[in-house]
């Protein structure tokens, strides 16, 4: 143990820089740096080179900046106001009303986008005005947003899962089909949720419009594109005619034509889409850099290994061990985003993982869910900052108001630790030899 | 303080090369497009192509470099916010170069040591490990060219912290509480 404070050091400075506010990608090289000098004899800038270059170099990656550029198209098509259009007429007869456009409406954009701030801030755009027009509890309307938006990590794509996929070595398209069921089974929970409410507090009893036959199967004849383009992503990879990083493509292609459809597609939102998707992407290759290098020095310290160890000595049964875990990434989600808490952990925890014996496609799926809920807890909750961007409403508002999703969550990782089938039951059908 | 010094001067000419450097990145990523397509096409078509997936692998690589100078310009990498945005007068802008020095420090690592890489490759003629032989050091020494534009504007950006210590705070690489895809 005469290794202990130089542990102790590389831990330190890992805090340190990151609560000081260093960008997480410098904190991660500059930690990795230091774990590098002070537990091998190895030469340390050119490893760094190699593992850098190897990964962002990596066929499984480009998925990434793919599925990034089609989200952002679609973001700036007029796809909000069609969502609005064609759920309204449908869902305001359930109880609860329109609150089931922002649930419904969020997951069906998380199946073309995958992030989950920009799921919040597509659907809410044109939802927040239109349920404030009409009386709805705002409570309500920014409790269903900050939850629901909270799917795009879960359904496919999501970034996430495509950052968990390259770190763990697990292949993308799996881990992707396997997020489709508990994803749907989430947002069936939050309406069923919304229904309930509905039955026992009553206060939506805000007038309904009135549409005829022919307008409700117009709405939607509006939605069938979008509905396409999810179907033709998902089928292309479920059925192994593409692998993720090819759906992607097939994918912003199919997004440029429906734009073009809807005549928003012009040079102007073609540039920003590009650029856009060109930041959002260099500003998570910045933290995958960080975080490739980290993993090697991490692997060098033996950290991971003695906490394999450690924790396996602690004869914990899997429960025990998913419910410390949950705890942990909540607090951790408490201070890092999304992406930084999963490349961060995995680098430590994926030998404890493994050995405690988990299927690595399940606790992905486990794993978007418990950051998901890190995502709507103050103080760092990024669906948190969008929502106060476009409602005006406090922090402690909007995190009070997110409470029962919050709950509704933890209900959903008990229900994925019951019901295991739920992530694991889809990839073990689908098509053999689609990578 | 009358006249801001030369340094500054000239640092504001660079502005436009980051901006460049993100348009850079953005023909990478139409790139990495057409390589995906004419991978699906081809396949269709019944026709092998080797290397498509490493050149589309390279593509992605040297368009992420080259967008890491533009995005820290223009205050897309995120950063913990928490502590820093408590800070206000003089601490928060010690705590701001610290930051920069940190992040300059880090960046001009980076591209020194890809750009060694590259050298290498170049030396011992190294080539990719697909059917197609790639010659290595053409992707990594425009990678390099992305790198040492990132560890520039982290130069530059330090420089402004402690010349012009008001303008700094107000740049856009200090606002703390970025979205990822929240803009977007």
């Amino acid at each position: 143990m005469s290794e202990l404070p130089l542990i102790a050091l590389f831990v330190l400075s890992l805090f340190f820089l990151l609560g000081s506010g260093v960008w997480v990608g410098a904190s991660l090289l500059a930690c990795a740096f230091i774990g590098m000098e002070l537990f091998t004899g190895r030469p340390t800038g050119d490893s760094m080179a190699i593992t850098i270059w190897g990964t962002q170099s990596s066929w499984t990656l480009t998925a990434l900046p793919m599925f990034i550029w089609m989200g952002e198209i679609l973001f700036r098509s007029r796809l909000s106001e069609i969502l609005f259009r064609g759920l309204t007429p449908w869902l305001q007869y359930l109880p609860g009303g329109l609150l089931h456009v922002n649930i419904a409406g969020c997951a069906i954009f998380a199946a073309i986008s995958g992030s989950s701030a920009a799921t919040v801030a597509t659907v809410g755009k044109m939802s927040i005005p239109e349920l404030r027009r009409r009386g709805y509890p705002e409570r309500m309307t920014v409790g269903t947003l900050a939850g629901a938006g909270t799917l795009g990590l879960l359904i496919p794509p999501s970034i996430a899962l495509i950052i968990y996929g390259v770190t763990v070595n697990e292949s993308i398209s799996r881990l992707f089909i396997a997020g489709i069921l508990p994803g749907i089974a989430l947002a069936l929970l939050f309406m069923t949720y919304v229904v309930v409410w509905d039955l026992v507090a009553g206060k939506t009893k805000v007038d309904r419009q009135r549409f005829s036959v022919r307008e409700r199967l117009a709405a939607l004849f509006d939605l069938l594109p979008v509905l396409g383009l999810i179907l033709g992503v998902i089928l292309s990879i479920y059925s192994g005619f593409a692998t993720a990083t090819e759906a992607a493509v097939l994918g912003v292609i199919g997004s440029l034509a429906l734009s073009a459809i809807q005549r928003s597609l012009t040079w102007e939102s073609f540039r920003e889409s590009l650029l856009g998707a060109v930041r959002t992407s260099a500003m998570i290759a910045f933290i995958l850099m960080g975080s490739s290098f980290l993993s090697l020095a991490m692997g060098f310290t033996g950290i991971p290994r003695a906490l394999a160890e450690g924790i396996g000595g602690l004869q914990l049964g899997p429960l025990e061990l998913i419910a410390l875990l949950t705890v942990f990434y909540i607090l951790l989600g408490c201070f890092l985003d999304g992406i930084s808490s999963i490349v961060l952990t995995m680098a430590v925890i994926e030998p404890l993982i493994r050995q405690a014996g988990f299927d690595m496609l399940w606790f992905g799926i486990y794993l978007m869910l418990v950051v998901e809920m890190a995502q709507i807890t103050p103080p760092i909750g990024f669906n948190l900052f969008v929502l106060q961007g476009m409602t005006g409403h406090d922090m402690g508002f909007i995190a009070r108001a997110s409470v029962p999703m919050f709950l509704i969550m933890v209900f959903a990782v008990v229900l994925l630790v019951w019901f295991p089938e739920a992530a694991t039951y889809l990839p073990s059908i689908m098509s053999r030899g689609s990578g | 303080m009358t006249a801001r010094p030369a340094i500054l001067r000239l640092l504001d000419r660079l502005e436009p090369l980051y901006r460049a450097c993100g348009y850079v990145a953005a023909g990478f990523l139409l790139a990495l497009t057409g390589l995906v397509l004419t991978s699906i096409l081809s396949r269709l078509a019944g026709v092998f192509l080797g290397g498509v997936t490493e050149l589309a692998g390279y593509a992605m690589a040297c368009g992420s470099f080259f967008a890491l100078s533009w995005t820290f310009k223009s205050g897309g990498h995120i950063r913990v916010a928490l502590l820093v945005n408590q800070l206000h007068g003089r601490r928060r802008l010690a705590a701001e170069r610290f930051c920069r020095a940190v992040m300059a420090g880090v960046a001009c690592y980076l591209a020194f040591y890809m750009g060694r890489l590259a050298w290498f490759s170049w030396l011992f003629g190294e080539r990719s490990e697909g059917s197609a032989g790639f010659l290595l050091w053409v992707p990594q020494s425009l990678a390099t060219l992305g790198a040492a534009a990132l560890a520039l504007a982290a130069i530059d950006s330090l420089l402004r912290a402690l010349l012009e210590s008001e303008r700094a705070l107000a740049s856009p690489e200090a606002e703390a509480k970025a979205i990822p895809g929240g803009k977007a």
